[in-house]
């Protein structure tokens, strides 16, 4: 078995198993206290577990479909089965313990087929990987609020984490894109002064990659 | 050279925005009031039963929304009201004055929301007087239903801290709010004058520096303060940012730094009662009893209050409570001190047409900048028994 096989098992797996624990928290984590880590909302953190575990299974399965691909794309795998890993630590307790450290294995063994030349394109495209990560507190800044805001910022969270990576396609919709996920709501919610902090970085990061994007 | 100095300035940035993002998801800087524990606002209607009409009750106002009261349910036909005295506010409430005031604003709410159901609540104050802590049984029959606008603004009723409009109060409305006295035992005088409110409002801040400068009472009033959405949500209870009346982009700085000392907090408290409380006021109310030491006229009194402020909140003015002076007149009398407060207080009531009555609860009235904003309450599941 190759290593991307390995971890291809261990991904799919932690995510089939990040599933299960996120449903059990979302329908029973009342009553499971440590063991779903005494949450004042299990149901929705359940939920938002389900959604990340279905990142990593993405990640997982791609890693077994397109083996061999460069190192940007093992890289994005990497990070779809490290970020979900991590985050399920904090929103379901010990019920992640066991499909956390799969993806944190899954991810790892992913990277470490090339290590140097996956630092070299994360290293390269270190200003979209920036933006992506600004895209992501866009939709934790309003993780708690009313449906539609929080519809909205994940909306726009979207567009900003992924302009910088369809610049290989017509530089004007990556632009849009940015502009988009960025100035809406900043300007809908321009009283909490995170967002329009978000939005400005976002827009220099953004730019900055989408200037510094070369051929993969 | 330059592009990495960039890219690392860059990253620097973005961290700390991450870390800042945090603390706004932490803190509700979007959402204040969406989780369990404003709960209570938003399903106060769904129950037609007695259960019901406490989830109306729970919706009162109460010194430092310390929430002081428990409930019992006998069957369908009888809740008995108890005073939960471990809330307290120890030396800012020593004699539980304001303690019984919310529970009278209890009352009154499970009184309009027992008439919108259909049901008539015999109401005996303090049936026991050896056990104190049983304040009023209220015995349910069937009636005609009767809604009223008091009833429909128990949702929409908050206090609010903010400015008002620099924008008079009309007299038919403050003759219409007196006139919500149905009790002989207790009543509400204005004070409109412009001299008037500018001795009261002097008083106000002097007695708020004096309640700051009062270790005790400053710890005692800084325990209900909840800084953190955590300890909104595991309290349900308390003072918080949100309450306070602040501008939205204000209320969102403060959250986002690191949480207020007592200290800070204290500061912060006399400078808005001196800045925006009494520099704002359009009118003080001031509730008078015959004896502000009888629980049955706290609770009478107390009733009154919320009646006020209900139809205050219907007619789309702002209300807040003001009672640092008669926690200070407390305060003197717990220590056995010479009345600091008492004798200005009781001159400046008389002026307003108190005759000789004893002022129980301040509080002022305007049209409002800016909404009041909900505060955590407890549902009535918690405090049932």
């Amino acid at each position: 078995m190759s290593r991307d096989q390995a971890a291809a098992l261990a991904g799919t797996a932690g995510g089939l198993l990040g599933v299960a624990a996120g449903l059990t928290a979302a329908v029973w984590g009342d009553r499971l206290g440590a063991w779903a880590g005494d949450k004042q909302d299990p149901t929705t953190l359940g939920l938002f577990t389900v959604a990340l575990s279905a990142v990593a299974l993405a990640g997982a399965l791609l890693l077994l479909r397109d083996r061999g691909a460069g190192p940007g794309w093992r890289a994005a795998v990497g990070a779809g089965l490290l970020l979900p890993g991590l985050l399920g630590f904090t929103t379901v307790g010990r019920l992640w313990w066991i499909p956390g450290a799969l993806l944190v294995l899954a991810a790892g063994s992913t990277v470490c087929v090339a290590p140097r030349a996956v630092g070299r394109a994360v290293r390269d495209r270190w200003a979209g990987v920036l933006t992506a990560a600004l895209g992501a507190c866009l939709v934790l800044v309003a993780v708690d609020a009313s449906a539609p805001l929080v519809a909205v910022a994940a909306v726009s969270g979207g567009l900003v984490a992924a302009a910088p990576w369809v610049a290989r396609g017509p530089r004007r919709l990556a632009t849009a894109m940015l502009l988009a996920g960025t100035l809406p709501f900043a300007a809908l919610t321009w009283w909490t002064l995170v967002t329009p902090a978000i939005a400005l970085l976002s827009l220099t990061a953004g730019f900055t990659a989408l200037r510094t994007s070369g051929p993969d | 050279m330059l592009h990495s100095a960039g890219i690392g300035a860059l990253t620097v940035a973005v961290t700390g925005t991450g870390m800042l993002s945090y603390r706004a998801y932490d803190n509700r800087v979007l959402g204040a009031d969406g989780g369990a524990a404003f709960d209570a606002w938003r399903h106060w209607r769904d129950d037609a039963g007695p259960r019901g009409v406490l989830a109306a009750a729970v919706l009162a106002a109460s010194p430092h929304n310390t929430q002081p009261w428990l409930f019992h349910l006998s069957g369908d036909d009888r809740i008995e009201l108890h005073a939960d005295l471990s809330r307290r506010i120890g030396s800012v409430d020593p004699y539980a004055c304001e303690t019984h005031v919310g529970l009278g604003c209890a009352l009154e709410n499970l009184a309009l929301a027992a008439h919108a159901r259909g049901l008539e609540p015999r109401i005996t104050l303090r049936p026991e007087p050896g056990r104190p802590s049983l304040v009023a049984p209220a015995d349910l029959t069937k009636a005609t239903q009767q809604h009223s606008p008091l009833y429909d603004a128990i949702g929409y009723r908050h206090t609010n801290r903010g400015p008002y409009r620099d924008r008079p109060i009309d007299t038919a409305v403050l003759t219409d709010l007196a006139a919500l006295a149905d009790d002989p035992r207790a009543s509400v005088i204005w004070v409109t004058t412009r001299a008037g409110r500018d001795d009261l409002g002097d008083l106000m801040i002097r007695a708020a520096r004096a309640v700051t400068e009062d270790e005790q009472q400053s710890r005692e009033n800084f325990a209900w303060f909840r800084g953190s959405a955590d300890a909104i949500e595991k309290h349900k209870d308390g003072l918080t940012l949100d309450g306070q009346g602040l501008s939205a982009v204000v209320t969102s700085a403060a959250k986002l730094m690191p949480a207020t000392s007592r200290t800070s907090g204290d500061a912060f408290w006399v400078k808005q009662t001196r800045t925006v409380h009494t520099a704002t006021a359009t009118v003080y109310g001031l509730v008078l009893v015959p004896d502000r030491y009888d629980p049955l006229h706290q609770l009478t009194g107390g009733r009154l209050l919320e009646r006020i402020h209900l139809a205050v909140t219907a007619r789309g003015l702002a209300l807040q409570h003001m009672n640092q002076i008669t926690e200070r007149i407390d305060r003197d009398r717990s220590q056995g001190r010479d009345p600091v407060f008492g004798p200005p207080l009781a001159a400046l009531a008389d002026r307003a047409g108190g005759d000789g009555r004893q002022v129980l609860a301040a509080f002022r009235l305007g049209h409002p900048v800016r909404p009041g904003r909900r505060s955590p309450r407890r549902p009535a599941t918690q405090v049932l028994r």
